[in-house]
């Protein structure tokens, strides 16, 4: 070539890099400079052969490479695949949760042992908060558990009203006293004490458990 | 499907698809760009099975960093600009492992189906054009491939490449001059 001076403006020109003045003085000198005119006309071909895709294009195997990024994506995100199943499983054990939670006597259960643990509980009483701070807490939602309001135990529930308490029999205790006077204590005749080892009195004044000793040492 | 979302272009809509996690989408986005993010991996590394991995490893990224794209735009200034930085470290890497690829190689003999008239069958002009390409200095090479095979602007390619609009102005003028000196030689070799 033998104008190297307009080899830069030439590549600017093809390139659409130059100023309207200057891309008109190259045009104009390009119109003179059969040389020149053929450097810019290759270097256009090199345009054309840069913008061309390569033919490797059509040799490759662009769905094993799709495959291979989805397989890459799905072990470098396993939670993704087995996000669906944990959201099955967790909807099915809130469902089976709240059809148990929903039976009566589970309700009553819970509720009885909540009471009991509160009632049982040592520690210091929860602090009160002051109502200017109450106020902002009224739309707030709460957890209801809906049960009968007063829990009472199942033993005591339906019992019939308390039978008036008897009166202690005299002649009763007196016979109890001369029946160890006369069998009893003379069967021990070494025993400075009472023979009677064990008494047991019940709800009853009347009802007394005597607990005898043998003369071999047991009890009868 | 609201206004907005009628005014977005298919690209647009499959982008915000992708972002809400439609794999569907996203493979179709894969499908729309992956020749020629092949195409350029392929002249920038010179290497088929570079170009492959190339590809992959820029739609991973795509896939990790979705939600930097703008939705507004179009992915390939952002896919073309991930594809010349892993095609740089594909590059630093054969350099550590003193691998030499095959067109280095090619590039080295004598052109047998170059001819005056110019007529070449298409692999082998490709030949020659990665072989012109492997002479120039990496960043020439990107900002010359970045502005002809995917018509990105002089702002896009230095955004891009991490350079100022003047120097990539100057890389793709000098990698102009220096591809047609090459192809000159060549083209005076086999005469």
């Amino acid at each position: 070539m033998n104008c190297p001076e307009y080899e830069e403006r030439i590549a600017l020109l093809v390139d659409g890099e130059l100023e309207r003045g200057a891309a008109w003085a190259v045009e104009k000198h390009l119109r003179t400079c059969g040389e020149c005119a053929e450097f810019a006309s290759q270097m256009e071909f090199d345009r054309e052969l840069l913008r061309m895709p390569p033919p490797e294009c059509s040799d490759v195997d662009f769905i094993a490479l799709r495959h291979a990024i989805r397989r890459r994506i799905s072990q470098e995100h396993p939670r993704a695949k087995w996000m669906p199943v944990l959201a099955m499983a967790g909807s099915i054990l809130l469902i089976m949760a709240v059809a148990w939670l929903g039976r009566p006597n589970v309700a009553r259960t819970l509720v009885s042992a909540a009471s009991r643990l509160v009632s049982t509980r040592s520690g210091p009483p929860a602090k009160s908060l002051p109502a200017h701070q109450l106020s902002g807490l009224a739309a707030a939602p709460v957890l209801t558990v809906v049960g009968p309001r007063r829990i009472t135990p199942r033993r005591t529930a339906n019992r019939p009203a308390a039978a008036p308490q008897p009166r202690p029999d005299p002649d009763l205790e007196a016979a109890l006293r001369d029946f160890l006077a006369k069998e009893i204590t003379p069967a021990f005749p070494d025993s400075a004490v009472s023979p009677v080892a064990i008494r047991i009195q019940t709800s009853n004044p009347n009802v007394v458990l005597i607990l005898l000793p043998e003369s071999s040492g047991g009890f009868e | 499907m609201d206004e907005r979302a009628e005014r977005e272009s298919p690209e647009a809509q499959l982008l915000s698809r992708a972002k809400s996690g439609d794999l569907d989408a996203f493979e179709q986005l894969v499908a729309l760009y992956e020749r020629r993010v092949f195409g350029l991996a392929l002249r920038l590394t010179g290497s088929v099975e570079d170009a492959k991995d190339a590809v992959q490893e820029t739609f991973m990224r795509m896939h990790r960093k979705m939600a930097q794209i703008d939705s507004g735009r179009s992915v390939g200034p952002w896919l073309y600009a991930v594809t010349a930085n892993i095609c740089h470290d594909v590059g630093r890497s054969r350099q550590r492992s003193r691998l030499v690829p095959m067109d280095e190689w090619a590039a080295n003999r004598p052109d047998p189906a170059a001819n005056p008239e110019g007529v070449m069958h298409g692999r082998e002009r490709e030949r020659r054009l990665r072989a012109g390409l492997r002479q120039l200095p990496e960043k020439e090479r990107a900002a010359l491939l970045l502005r002809e095979m995917e018509g990105m602007s002089t702002e896009e390619v230095a955004r891009a490449l991490g350079s100022s609009a003047g120097t990539v102005r100057s890389q793709i003028c000098t990698a102009r001059l220096k591809l047609r000196k090459f192809f000159a030689r060549r083209e005076g070799e086999s005469k």
